[in-house]
C-alpha cells in the first residue's frame, strides 16, 4: 500500500486542477472575509454608545458566519473534484494498470480514501487559513472565540472525511466519469437539502402562542400545540440520528452557527467514514473493472 | 513444455448473457499466443480474467503455477495492455513512466529513458499523453505494461489505430521481447495476417469457447495448397469439381478457389469436359485468415 499511496502523491502533485481549486478557494476566503468586513462597515456604522455593544456583537456574528462561507463551498468542490479525478482514473485505464500488476483491491480502494481526503483536508485548509489573517487584521478575531471558532475548523475537516468517504464509495464503484460525477453533486445538494428540511421539523416548538377570541369579546392568550412538532420518541430520535449523522447539514451547522457539539459530530463521522467504507469495499472487491 | 498460464472450463456472463462457457486454454512458456476470434468471442474478458480485473463465475485460473489468492502475486509477473492503452492523459510520458514505477514499488527510475527508446517515444519531452497520436499512445500503452519487466505480456489488439510503420515497429518490439528477453506474449487481434508473422501458437475462440489450439508448425502443415482460378461458369466447374471430389470455394460467377492437390492439366481437361473453359489460374497457399473462416464453418464445399 506504501507504493500505490507514494504513486498518488506523485500522481498529485501534478494534478493541475487541484492546485488551480486550492488557490481560487485561498483568494476567496482571504477576500470574502475582506469583503465582509468592508460591507458590515458600510452598513451597520456604530451610530452612537448606546447600541454600540448590539452592532459590534452582530458584527461579529456577521464576519465569523461568513468566514465560514468560502470554506463550505470548499466541501463542495472537493465532492466534485473526487469524484471527476475518481472517474478519470477509470476513463484513463490507470485504475487498471494498478490491479494487473498484482495490487490488491483492497489496497487501490484504501490508497484512493486516504488520497481523496488527503485532497478534501487540503480544499478546506486552503479555504480556512488565508482567511485568519485577515480575520484578525479587520475584525481582531472571532466573535465566537478562538476555542469554538478552531473546533468549527476541525469539525468542519472531520464532516469533509466523511463527505470524502462517500465519494470514493461512488467514484470507486461508478465506472462513466460523468456518471460519478453527476451522482456525486446531486447526492450533495440532496443530503444538504434534506439534511435542512428535517432539521428544520426537528427545531419545531412543542407549542406556539395563539390568540383566542371569546364570545363576550374578549381576546384570550393561548398556547397551540404545533402539528408540525415531531414528539419525543424512537421517530424523533431516529430522524435526530440521521440528521447528525449527515455531513452535509453538519457544514451547514458549523457555516451559520458555529455547532456546540463537535464531539458528538465528529463521532458521528467517524461512523458514517467507516460505514459507507466497509460498503464500498465490499462491493469493490467482487465488481468486474473494465 | 512448462506453462505460463492454464484456464480449466472458464466460465463467465454479464448478466444472462454468457461470454465464456468452460473455456480451456495453455500458453505455453516462451510462446507468442494469438488469441483469433470475432467480436464477442469472449477474447477480452479472458484477458480482463488473467489480469484480476473480472472474477470468473466458475472454473480454474493458472498463472505460473499459482491458483486462487495467490494468483495476485503472480501477476506482479504480468504486464498488459487490455482493450485501450491505459496512462494519465494530462501527463507526459515520462511522469506516467515514473508513476507506474512508484505503482510497482520499484524506486530506482533509471529505466524511464531505456523505455521510451524502447518504445520510441524517447524525444516527446513534456509533451502531454492526451495530445499523442494513436500509435504513439498504444506504443506509451506497451512501455507501461513493460515497466515491471514483466516475464508475461498481454496485448488486446496492439495493433489497432497504428499506421503500417507502426504495425511493423509494434510486431518488431513484440519479436524482440520474446526471442531476446524470453517473454512470453498472449496477444489478440483482428489482422490475422500480422498475428500470422509472430505467432509461435494459436488459440481460436468461438462463442466463448476455444475450439482449435495448435502451434504454428502445426498449422503450416495443415495449410493446404490452393488454385485460384478463373472460369467461364462456377455452375458447371463445381459440378465437375464435386465429380472429382476436390474441394473449393465459389467467390463470384467467374471466380474460385479450388483446393488439394491436382495438377493444372488434370483440371483443364476435366473442366473443358463439363464445358467450362479455364481463362487464368495462380497457385496460392492457404492462409491463416482463410484456416480460420474454414474453422468457422465458412462457404467451403468439401
Amino acid at each position: 500500500m506504501t507504493e500505490l499511496l507514494s504513486a498518488g502523491l506523485y500522481r498529485l502533485r501534478r494534478l493541475r486542477l487541484l492546485w488551480i481549486v486550492c488557490g481560487l478557494l485561498a483568494l476567496a476566503s482571504a477576500g470574502n472575509v475582506a469583503w465582509t468586513w468592508h460591507a458590515t462597515l458600510r452598513n451597520d456604522p456604530v451610530l452612537n454608545d448606546e447600541v454600540k455593544a448590539v452592532t459590534l456583537s452582530l458584527r461579529a456574528a456577521y464576519m465569523d458566519s461568513n468566514f465560514f462561507t468560502v470554506p463550505a463551498m470548499g466541501v463542495l468542490f472537493s465532492s466534485a473534484l473526487c469524484s471527476w479525478e475518481l472517474g478519470a482514473e477509470y476513463q484513463d485505464g490507470a485504475q487498471r494498470n494498478k490491479l494487473i500488476v498484482g495490487r490488491k483491491r483492497r489496497d487501490v480502494y484504501l490508497t484512493a480514501l486516504l488520497l481523496t481526503v488527503l485532497v478534501c483536508a487540503l480544499l478546506c485548509l486552503a479555504a480556512f487559513l488565508p482567511g485568519i489573517p485577515v480575520m484578525l487584521l479587520t475584525a481582531g478575531g472571532f466573535g465566537m472565540g478562538w476555542t469554538k471558532a478552531l473546533l468549527s475548523m476541525a469539525g468542519m475537516i472531520a464532516a469533509s472525511a466523511a463527505f470524502t468517504s462517500l465519494f470514493t464509495l461512488l467514484g470507486l464503484n461508478i465506472q462513466s466519469r460523468a456518471a460519478t460525477a453527476i451522482v456525486a453533486i446531486a447526492l450533495t445538494a440532496a443530503l444538504a437539502l434534506g439534511g435542512n428540511i428535517l432539521r428544520g421539523r426537528l427545531e419545531e416548538a412543542p407549542t406556539y402562542p395563539g390568540v383566542q377570541h371569546t364570545e363576550d369579546g374578549e381576546t384570550l392568550f393561548v398556547t397551540v400545540s404545533n402539528p408540525r412538532y415531531i414528539p419525543e420518541g424512537p421517530v424523533r430520535d431516529a430522524l435526530t440520528l440521521l440528521v447528525d449523522m449527515d455531513p452535509a447539514d453538519q457544514v451547514l451547522r458549523y457555516c451559520h452557527s458555529g455547532e456546540e457539539n463537535v464531539g458528538r459530530l465528529a463521532a458521528y463521522d467517524a461512523l458514517f467514514f467507516v460505514l459507507t467504507t466497509a460498503t464500498g469495499l465490499l462491493i469493490f472487491r467482487r465488481k468486474d473493472l473494465r | 513444455m512448462e506453462n505460463v498460464f492454464l484456464a480449466r472450463n472458464l466460465t463467465k456472463s454479464y448478466g444472462r448473457a454468457k461470454v465464456l462457457s468452460g473455456l480451456d486454454i495453455t500458453v505455453p512458456k516462451g510462446s507468442i499466443y494469438g488469441l483469433v476470434g470475432r467480436n464477442g468471442a469472449g477474447k477480452t474478458t479472458l484477458i480482463r480474467l488473467i489480469c484480476g480485473l473480472q472474477l470468473p463465475d466458475g472454473g480454474e485460473l493458472e498463472l505460473y503455477g499459482q491458483t486462487g489468492r495467490d494468483l495476485t502475486r503472480a501477476r506482479r509477473r504480468v504486464g498488459a495492455v487490455v482493450e485501450s492503452p491505459a496512462f494519465y492523459g494530462d501527463m507526459s510520458a515520462a511522469d506516467n513512466l515514473k508513476h507506474q514505477f512508484l505503482v510497482l514499488g520499484l524506486p530506482d527510475q533509471d529505466r524511464v529513458p531505456e523505455l521510451l527508446k524502447l518504445v520510441g517515444l524517447e524525444n516527446t519531452g513534456k509533451k502531454r499523453a492526451r495530445s499523442f497520436s494513436l500509435g504513439m499512445k498504444q506504443r506509451l500503452g506497451i512501455a507501461m505494461a513493460l515497466a515491471g519487466d514483466p516475464d508475461f505480456l498481454i496485448l488486446d489488439e496492439p495493433a489497432n489505430g497504428l499506421d503500417p510503420e507502426g504495425i511493423v515497429e509494434i510486431r518488431e518490439l513484440i519479436l524482440k521481447l520474446n526471442r531476446e528477453n524470453g517473454v512470453t506474449v498472449l496477444v489478440s487481434s483482428h489482422i490475422l495476417d500480422e498475428l500470422a508473422r509472430i505467432a509461435t501458437h494459436y488459440g481460436f475462440l468461438e462463442g466463448g469457447r476455444l475450439i482449435r489450439e495448435i502451434d504454428a508448425k502445426s498449422l503450416e502443415s495443415s495449410l493446404r495448397r490452393r488454385l485460384h482460378v478463373t472460369v467461364t461458369d462456377t455452375a458447371k466447374m463445381a459440378a465437375a469439381l464435386d465429380g472429382l471430389g476436390l474441394a473449393y470455394t465459389v467467390l463470384s460467377d467467374r471466380e474460385a478457389d479450388v483446393y488439394g492437390d491436382t495438377s493444372v492439366t488434370d483440371l483443364t481437361l476435366t473442366l473443358r469436359a463439363a464445358g467450362c473453359d479455364l481463362l487464368t489460374v495462380s497457385e496460392k497457399n492457404e492462409t491463416l485468415e482463410s484456416y480460420y473462416i474454414d474453422l468457422l464453418g465458412g462457404e467451403r464445399h468439401d
